[in-house]
């Protein structure tokens, strides 16, 4: 088989992984050594879909002993099978580096015969990369679960992020669709990944350290790359299975706190596998995946709490309002804040104004009085914030009553996940009529 | 790193040379040092596109004691009625001496904000610059010392922050969409069209990241080539560039990309509109992944 058929059949299995980031990790340039890795990323591509391409996204083999019902590469399905070798794709990546199409590698892989196996395959790719070829851009690996923690330490030393996938949001949906994995696996290797990364950490703290009388100076046996610093991802289909936006955000504010995650991704379920175990309809809910989006955003950047944006009695996310708005809507007696006064943790909280329109506010005012002019100018959208900001005291909304029914309207923005494909098929509630919406109108007493 | 610094020294220098159009001055005006005496009331100075000249129209506006209308680069002036121009040459000295008296004002970050915006096309850069300076060095004294650039809300601040912005986006974008191809002769080139004039602040990043290979980056709007001769990276000043062939290989491994490229995308989620917005049109002339995969290129190596 040719190479091009290969990175035909591998990418394509490969894209239905989120993850494409190559941000979290600073590698400074070394003469003569190929690469380098800024913190914020660079996305060197978009795909038609309006997804960054950063990372050279493939499987190592799409071949896999595993059955889960919503995956194109699972074991009953009859599709062309293929494997890279280590060599290849170490070539791939450094000839796509070179021409700056790519930021570094993303592999990850079915899993072939064992997951020790596989891990082992992925293994001497990364390390013809690192040590043969020196090279320094950004290597995001995937830690298949049920792999030798011995195996994973040392992918973990190769690379710069690690990801294991939840694949779904509870251990009834994994028993149900994924029948081999289960919750318990998944999360060992998740477990040692963070303890790996904190035991790192303190040991480059502590060698960091300058001596003192008492205390010599810590001196690190074999200096080693640095375990996974850019930390560790996960990733789980949403509407395969009826969990609720509540037990996901729930779940990934608990992965956030407890195992110190740097993302959840998610992605929405895309028919791709008749089975009769997954949902029949073919709708994708991207509106969904952009809702839980916009509320991992506010617990990451805006210091929201999981519990603040959602309850059990309301297990799912509003469709028409964000989150962030519904927030304000629903927590009126706090607003207006005023602008010129307010901490940088309230102005985070009001609709319309983002983490950077925030601190450009807290360095304006230090030196002018901001009115609503010169609040303009700051990137904000002003057009919403003004119901809940009184600038020097003088409240922006004049004009329309300060009620959660005559504010909502205002501020509902459906989601314009534009005018093509299958996004573009909305469902309407009902056929359109003229008629229904009216209401009885009253009679005019007559005279 | 250490390339990465020499490049440094050697951009302001070249930057400095490589005025593109120095020497082709207009009728109605003269060099200088031709007008003394009164201070003109209404004036334009002319600068040949370079940091250097723009410093140094600044200079000239605090020794005549004028305050001009117009700071253009001379290739996009047009003249207002009744108004005198005249070309004031790039002099490093002069240009380094408004870079000392800033950066002590207004700090180092003050500066890099003016570095930026000056490579901004925008024929209003030049006047935008001038009042930021003349805002940093005349105004109260708590206009300096590092908060010039937090007054986001004067609109001689806003101005300037607004141009040294669109710079650092664009060369966020040539970081992102520069896409090397190998020569016949082992060197690596790139053909990019930014709208400002970014090749000079982006070189350091691919100097030092690519630092194992020769390459040139040629601006075709700006015709500037950025040339890293695997040791330390100058500014050539070309309208044209004639370089070899492409290697035999090279057709091959862009065809792969392309490939790749094609087999990433979702159909059910296609949405253009949304790639047109990270990924401009103008700049796809120059992306190999958006054209069709060349059929000679798979044939050659099937």
């Amino acid at each position: 088989m040719d190479l091009m058929t290969k990175l035909d059949i591998l990418a394509d299995a490969a894209k239905y992984d989120v993850a494409c980031t190559s941000s979290g990790s600073s590698r400074s340039a070394q003469k003569g050594k190929l690469g380098s890795a800024c913190s914020g990323g660079i996305c060197h591509s978009f795909t038609p879909d309006g997804r960054c391409i950063s990372l050279l996204k493939v499987l190592y083999t799409n071949v896999c002993i595993y059955d889960c019902a919503y995956c194109a590469s699972r074991r009953s399905n009859d599709v062309p099978r293929a494997a890279f070798t280590p060599r290849e794709l170490a070539d791939l990546t450094i000839e796509f580096y070179r021409r700056n199409y790519i930021e570094g590698l993303f592999l990850s892989s079915g899993v072939i015969k064992s997951p020790d196996y596989t891990t082992e395959l992925m293994v001497r790719t990364l390390s013809i990369l690192r040590h043969e070829y020196g090279f320094r851009g950004y290597i995001h690996a995937k830690a298949v679960p049920g792999t030798a923690p011995q195996l994973i330490d040392e992918l973990g030393h190769l690379a710069d992020r690690l990801s294991v996938n939840l694949e779904l949001p509870s251990q009834k949906s994994l028993a149900l669709l994924a029948p081999q994995k289960s919750q318990a696996n998944i999360l060992a290797p998740m477990r040692q990944i963070r303890d790996s990364i904190a035991e790192d950490a303190e040991t480059r703290a502590l060698a960091r350290r300058k001596p003192t009388f008492y205390q010599r100076q810590v001196r690190v046996a074999r200096k080693q790359e640095a375990f996974s610093p850019a930390g560790q991802s996960t990733q789980m289909i949403v509407g395969a299975t009826p969990e609720s936006d509540y037990q996901i955000l729930t779940l990934s504010a608990a992965l956030y706190q407890s195992y110190q995650l740097k993302r959840v991704f998610f992605s929405a379920y895309l028919p791709v596998n008749q089975d009769p175990r997954l949902p029949s309809g073919d709708a994708v809910q991207l509106n969904r995946e952009h809702r839980l989006y916009q509320a991992d955003w506010l617990m990451r950047f805006y210091q929201y709490r999981a519990d603040e944006l959602i309850d059990e009695t309301h297990p799912f996310l509003e469709t028409d309002v964000d989150p962030k708005a519904n927030w304000a809507l629903n927590h009126l007696d706090l607003f207006p804040v005023e602008v010129n006064e307010a901490p940088l943790e309230v102005l985070l909280r009001v609709p319309g104004i983002g983490p950077v329109g925030a601190r450009n506010i807290i360095k304006a005012r230090r030196t002018t009085t901001l009115r609503e002019s010169e609040l303009r100018k700051l990137g904000i959208a002003y057009k919403r914030a003004r119901y809940f900001l009184t600038c020097n005291g003088v409240y922006g909304g004049a004009g329309v009553s300060f009620t959660r029914e005559a504010l909502r309207p205002l501020l509902a923005a459906p989601i314009e996940g534009g005018r093509h494909g299958r996004r573009a098929d909305r469902v309407l509630p009902g056929q359109l009529s003229l008629f229904s919406d009216l209401q009885q109108i009253p009679e005019r007493p007559s005279a | 790193m250490n390339a990465a610094k020499a490049g440094e020294a050697v951009r302001l220098d070249t930057a400095h040379a490589s005025g593109l159009s120095t020497g082709c001055s207009q009728a109605n005006s003269s060099a200088y040092s031709d007008l003394r005496g009164e201070p003109l009331q209404q004036v334009a100075y002319l600068y040949d596109g370079s940091l250097e000249g723009l410093l140094c129209c600044v200079f000239e506006a605090y020794s005549r004691h004028e305050d001009p209308e117009d700071i253009v680069p001379e290739a996009a002036y047009q003249p207002r009625f009744e108004q005198s121009s005249f070309f004031v040459s790039a002099d490093y000295e002069r240009a380094l001496r408004v870079r000392r008296g800033v950066e002590r004002e207004a700090g180092k970050k003050a500066f890099s904000a003016i570095a930026y915006a000056a490579a901004n096309d925008n024929p209003k850069t030049g006047i935008a610059v001038y009042r930021f300076i003349r805002y940093v060095m005349d105004g109260p004294k708590r206009n300096k010392r590092r908060s010039a650039l937090n007054d986001l809300s004067n609109p001689v601040v806003a101005d300037l922050v607004a141009l040294e912005k669109h710079v650092v986006k664009e060369s966020e974008r040539m970081r992102q969409f520069v896409r090397f191809s190998q020569l016949e002769n082992g060197v690596w080139f790139a053909r990019c069209n930014p709208n400002a004039n970014v090749v000079p602040l982006v070189m350091n990043h691919f100097a030092s990241r690519f630092n194992i290979q020769p390459f040139i980056i040629f601006d075709e709007v700006h015709h500037i080539s950025g040339v890293y001769d695997g040791n330390t990276w100058y500014l050539v000043a070309d309208d044209v560039v004639n370089v070899p062939a492409r290697s035999a290989e090279d057709a091959f491994v862009e065809a792969l990309w392309q490939q790749f490229y094609d087999s990433l995308s979702i159909s059910s989620r296609y949405n253009p509109e949304l790639r047109r917005h990270f990924m401009p049109v103008r700049l796809w002339k120059n992306i190999p992944e958006l054209h069709p995969v060349s059929k000679s290129a798979l044939q050659k190596n099937a």
